[in-house]
């Protein structure tokens, strides 16, 4: 399936030991954190360079996440 | 003549078999028949019942489950009960991954939405398992309805959405084709640990094997792993596991900036295939273990669990979810693996195995927890449940026929009137074990005081002046909390509270058996330690990432459980796996 949207860091436990930036996409309808197939499922420094981005991702939703096997940037 | 008794049902569903096989679904049905012709020689009166035929289904009273509501999981629920409580069966196999026979949705107990982040902390809703098929309990979303599993249940999957008629084949080739080795082949074990769990994959597999020889630790440790240890036919892995991901994963003590040093591969489905030995018994602690996910999702990948059982695996104990357990001692996902292990290794059968594992898991100490709860529901046998890989070290007694012995009765799949009666005995001595898991059963569920349910409660850490105060002088709960998650580094946890039930009113809530009654009467009556009464459990837990990863997306769930007894705390910490 093809998912549109953009890629976003979302604050998370904001002043905690834990702050972290989740990379997602959004799109129109929902946010869904985001997985490189194959990619370290722990950090993924590709998936850090397109935050910003427009795209049109390609891949999966599975359970809360979009797991993505490959993209297109729209807008950068 | 009366019929001879059934000893083991599979239960599938044969539309959704030919729908995903098409005319291949017959090398299918070839394979099932000659499993059936094996289990006929080991003494075993097996039957096959289609779910998704009406014919078959009206000789069991019930409804037969269609192919277009095959996802359904309470028609599933509701088929299967009326064909056990027909057949009684001493084994249970579902064959089919889910897309055949779903798994039973329930509510994770520990999802909460956290008020301070949006999410809940734990992410998985619910908890798919197989706990509910092990159950007579009616079909619920509730997990504490399923507490009491007497029946010895596995599943044998094929491979989710693919049409991989091979596989199937394989898998029901194995089990057919099952030997028992002695216990020795199963000491020698090959075990996995994250660096950081070290100290807990130790105790476990002391416990198990009186010894740590088999463990590695990753990292340093890593694949390719030499084929006398990957060959070992017992096997426990105690290593982080992802959603739809074909390999476990270690983790390295202390920072470390570079994600894949920090979290390098521990073992991936690749690497099984031919280095895996026939007869292997797997039990992994990972998250997601046993998740039977489409294989579509991860660039054609097979996950780890399916990739064991089609190199010839006999059983794969595993999660379905995120799973929890200690860094140190031994809790939670550890307790059902260890003794699913050690139950093997005596000489069950894999189901059995399953079964017995729950029943000590529910003999622990304490009230059962929210992260009790997710953990009895998520763990599952993926194997034919009847298979027993080790072979029995007693002799058995000699058995004698008078000619008043009607061996009809008893005897299946033509086998000889001598060792007709050998195999009755077998039988009676395999429906005395049940007799009494049954009533274990009723026991250990009835002195498991169920927790009722959570309560998402605000977490305002205090100024500093009043948590010093606090600190120093512990005055209500609460403030012990607020200490021990200081002392964790839980800065925006949530916190879950549930009040426990006291035992009249959990007797009042369910009915139960006469040895429930007994059992709960006579804790009740014991000394008054005994009696000390656990009032809450309270769960403190946060989603972290690791040290190394500090603008990252990672999935590290860590806090701990605070059961309240009349003034005394205890304090579980836990991980996710």
């Amino acid at each position: 399936m093809k998912l549109r949207g953009r890629v976003i860091r979302r604050q998370y436990a904001p002043g905690s030991k834990s702050e972290h930036e989740a990379v997602m996409l959004q799109t129109t309808e929902a946010t869904y954190r985001l997985r490189r197939v194959g990619a370290n499922p722990f950090g993924d420094p590709q998936l850090d360079k397109l935050v910003g981005a427009e795209i049109i991702g390609e891949g999966n939703l599975h359970r809360d996440t979009f797991l993505l096997t490959g993209w297109q940037t729209i807008t950068g | 003549m009366p019929a001879a008794p059934i000893d083991k049902v599979i239960v599938t569903n044969k539309a959704v078999l030919k729908r995903k096989y098409g005319s291949q679904v017959s090398r299918i049905n070839t394979a099932l028949q000659e499993l059936v012709d094996a289990d006929a020689q080991r003494g075993l009166n097996t039957i096959v019942v289609d779910l998704g035929s009406a014919a078959a289904m009206k000789k069991y009273k019930g409804t037969a489950v269609k192919a277009t509501q095959a996802s359904d999981a309470a028609a599933n629920k509701r088929a299967i009960d009326k064909v056990f409580k027909a057949t009684r069966p001493a084994y249970l196999m579902l064959l089919g991954a889910t897309d055949v026979i779903p798994h039973q949705p329930l509510k994770n107990p520990l999802y909460a939405i956290n008020p301070q982040t949006g999410e809940s902390d734990d992410p998985d809703q619910l908890v798919d398992s197989d706990l509910p098929y092990a159950c007579d309990a009616a079909y619920s979303t509730d997990v504490r309805k399923f507490l009491n599993p007497t029946r010895v249940v596995g599943r044998l999957p094929d491979v989710t959405s693919a049409g991989d008629v091979a596989y199937l084949e394989g898998v029901l080739k194995t089990a057919a084709g099952y030997q028992q080795r002695p216990v020795k082949e199963y000491d020698a074990c090959f075990a996995l640990s994250t660096a950081t769990w070290m100290g807990s994959t130790k105790k476990s597999l002391k416990s198990i094997f009186q010894s740590t020889a088999g463990l590695n630790v990753v990292p340093p440790k890593g694949p390719p792993w030499p084929d006398a240890a990957l060959k070992s036919r017992a096997q426990f892995i105690n290593c982080h596991g992802n959603t739809a991901t074909p390999s476990f994963t270690g983790e390295k003590v202390g920072p470390e900036p570079d994600f894949d040093k920090k979290y390098p591969t521990a073992l991936s489905s690749s690497d099984l295939p031919r280095h895996v030995a026939n007869g292997t018994v797997v039990a992994a602690e990972c998250c997601y273990g046993a998740e039977l996910y489409d294989p579509q999702l991860a660039m054609g990948e097979i996950g780890i669990c399916n990739a064991y059982l089609g190199e010839q695996a006999y059983g794969f104990f595993g999660s379905s979810t995120i799973a929890y357990g200690p860094t140190d001692g031994t809790d939670y996902a550890d307790i059902l693996c260890l003794e699913f292990l050690k139950e093997v290794r005596k000489g069950a059968s894999v189901g059995r195995a399953c079964l017995t594992a729950r029943l000590k898991y529910l003999d622990k100490p304490g009230p059962f927890t929210p992260t009790d709860l997710k953990t009895f529901a998520q763990f599952a046998l993926l194997a034919d449940p009847s298979v027993t890989p080790v072979q029995t070290a007693v002799s058995p007694h000699a058995v004698a026929a008078l000619p008043k012995w009607k061996p009809a009765a008893l005897t299946v799949g033509g086998a000889q009137a001598g060792q007709s009666a050998v195999l009755a005995m077998e039988r009676l001595a395999r429906n005395s074990r049940r007799q009494s898991l049954l009533n274990w059963s009723n026991t250990a569920a009835a002195l498991t005081a169920i927790s009722a349910e959570t309560v998402v409660e605000a977490w305002q850490a205090p100024k500093a002046k009043v948590a010093a105060a606090a600190a120093k002088s512990p005055k209500s709960p609460l403030d012990l909390l607020r200490q021990w998650a200081a002392q964790m580094n839980l800065t925006h946890p949530v916190l879950l509270s549930a009040k426990v039930p006291t035992a009249k009113a959990q007797a009042a809530a369910a009915p139960m058996s006469p040895a429930a009654k007994l059992a709960l009467a006579s804790a009740a009556a014991g000394p008054a330690e005994s009696t000390l009464r656990p009032t809450t459990v309270h769960v403190v837990m946060e989603r972290q990432l690791a040290e190394a990863a500090d603008q990252k997306v990672g999935l590290i769930v860590r806090g701990f459980e605070a059961i309240e007894y009349d003034g005394l705390v205890e304090v579980r910490q836990f991980q996710s796996r």
